[in-house]
């Protein structure tokens, strides 16, 4: 039988449920918590992955206030490069080489004058560094959990990243959006970057982006499985701004709580046994019949031309303290509790990966 | 009144299954009403989920529970409006609708004709307000909140709007004339 796409003509019934429920549920959360805004990105997120039936799935590392980005923009004098005065080697490298898309474009609404400074597109993120200044004081928590953004004019299906700011004076601020890159990104496209303020004021700008070009890809396909968890190392890529390891995990397991995909990290030493320093990278995962499957991007400092091999270790990072969001097919979200007691630790054995020169 | 007044009054009062029930008895009307303005499913659902939102964290401030259904629909059509603005659009229109509200004359084929082109030429407040006034039939107040201006700036939009209309399709007209 032919399905009718007509929107016209089909009620989507659970979907418009759905989409009531979760607006609901974010503005009890607004409510109850009055710090976090929760992004609009990951409301569309919640009913986009909602519609695909017996999926369930979990967005970890989503678009919260991170301290580690704020702790980066600590020590940061009066405006100049945003990045280039932050403690992440990436964004220092990236600005040392000219590889940050300039723009300096300011909007001011309710004397609260923001100033898009600048841009970095590379292997593992958009990243934004924003400049703010007010007339009288803001709240600390003013612009929530950071900026939403659309893909030539269209809001991405979902989305991880983070954003932190860090206070110069009562009235200025200096903020880094970070938006994980997805594979919906081309490699140059306009970036609709949106911010909202408490006041529903919303600073909207556009910009042109185009991903740094001198980005190496190493294909590794280092598959192993340990006590039923098999972990897949797909590639790796490096750039003058940083490192990626991208893999996929999956376990038979139904329970996003004891599923052990997701705290999977990398000890990555030169060979020299010199540690190259994790950042971050959200984990985003699905439930697939009797299996949960993980992918992620973990991003690392970048490596020095002296770097000719790499170990790389994996081992899992079992959480003690923290926690994540589910949410089911009508769009329920559940705060997961903690299962750090119950998870079963495994020990991963470390590959090695050349570097060519 | 279509609702309950007793469970409109608990969920002004913070009952959330109250709310709940208030919105999915309006389902139908949300969906097809958002999806009238913004023709897409998913940017349809995206307006729902934040009309939800915005008017659960705002029906405290709802006065009189007898225009409920009134005041959700409002908060509809201006998340439909900051959706449609995000995006450099408008709101829809039929031209022969349009044209036969703003009470033109002329010959209707050669105004509809032209009538797109002009509307374009008017920059994005001055058609949305001509549209939302003319084509979807809304108070000057109710537009004036969609698109957060006061009451005095929609009314100045109209006025400005309809005379540069006028002046496009009457030189429209004169120019098709000489062609023909």
């Amino acid at each position: 039988m032919k399905k009718s796409h007509d929107p016209f003509k089909e009620f989507p019934q659970d979907e418009v449920r759905s989409a009531i429920r979760s607006g609901i549920i974010q503005a009890k959360e607004h409510s109850n918590t009055k710090h976090i805004k929760v992004g609009h990105w990951r409301r569309k997120a919640t009913y986009a992955l909602s519609c695909v039936a017996a999926v369930f799935a979990i967005l970890l590392g989503s678009s919260y206030y991170s301290p580690a980005l704020a702790n980066s923009l600590s020590h940061i004098p009066i405006i100049g490069s945003i990045f280039g005065n932050s403690d992440i080697v990436g964004l220092q490298r990236a600005q040392e080489n000219g590889l940050i898309n300039e723009i300096g474009e300011t909007q001011t609404i309710n004397g609260i004058s923001v100033t898009l400074n600048e841009i970095l597109y590379d292997q593992n993120n958009i990243t934004i560094g924003l400049l703010i200044e007010s007339e009288k004081y803001l709240e600390p928590d003013y612009f929530g959990s950071g900026m939403d953004y659309t893909i030539n004019g269209k809001l991405p299906s979902n989305s991880t990243g983070s954003y932190g700011e860090e206070k110069l004076s009562s009235t200025t601020r200096t903020a880094i959006q970070e938006i994980n890159i997805t594979e919906e990104m081309p490699e140059k496209f306009e970036l609709g970057l949106i911010l909202r303020g408490e006041n529903g004021e919303k600073w909207y700008f556009t910009t042109p982006v185009k991903k740094i070009t001198d980005i190496y890809k190493i294909p590794v396909y280092h598959t192993q499985s340990v006590d039923g968890l098999n972990l897949t190392v797909t590639e790796i890529s490096y750039s003058e701004t940083g490192l990626s390891i991208a893999y996929e995990s999956s376990e038979e397991e139904v329970d996003f709580d004891l599923s052990r995909g997701g705290y999977i990290e990398f000890l990555v030493v030169d060979q020299d046994g010199n540690e190259i320093t994790g950042r971050s990278g959200g984990v985003s995962g699905e439930r697939v019949k009797d299996r949960i499957v993980f992918k992620s991007n973990k991003q690392f400092d970048p490596v020095g031309s002296p770097v000719t091999e790499l170990t790389i270790t994996p081992y899992l990072v079992i959480p003690s303290s923290g926690g994540g969001v589910e949410i089911d097919e009508n769009g329920e979200e559940k705060e997961l509790e903690l299962k750090g007691d119950s998870i079963k630790s495994v020990e991963f054995d470390s590959f090695k990966v050349n570097i060519p020169q | 009144m279509k609702h309950n007044p007793n469970t409109v009054q608990r969920a002004i009062d913070g009952d959330v299954e109250a709310f709940e029930e208030l919105l999915f008895k309006e389902e139908k009307m949300l969906y097809y009403k958002a999806l009238s303005y913004v023709r897409k499913k998913e940017d349809a659902l995206d307006a729902i989920q934040e009309t939800a939102y915005n008017a659960f964290l705002a029906i405290k401030q709802l006065r009189n529970p007898e225009y409920f259904s009134t005041w959700l629909f409002r908060i509809l059509i201006r998340e439909c409006y900051r959706l449609l603005r995000e995006r450099d659009q408008v709101f829809p229109y039929e031209n022969s609708e349009l044209l036969k509200k703003l009470d033109q004359k002329q010959d209707e084929e050669i105004e509809s004709f032209h009538l797109s082109e002009a509307l374009s030429r008017l920059n994005s407040s001055y058609q949305t307000s001509i549209i939302l006034f003319y084509y979807h039939d809304l108070s000057i107040k109710d537009i004036s909140e969609i698109m957060e201006v006061p009451v005095g700036t929609v009314k100045t939009n109209l006025r400005r709007a309809k005379k540069k209309l006028k002046s496009e399709l009457e030189r429209s007209y004169q120019l098709n004339e000489k062609v023909t």
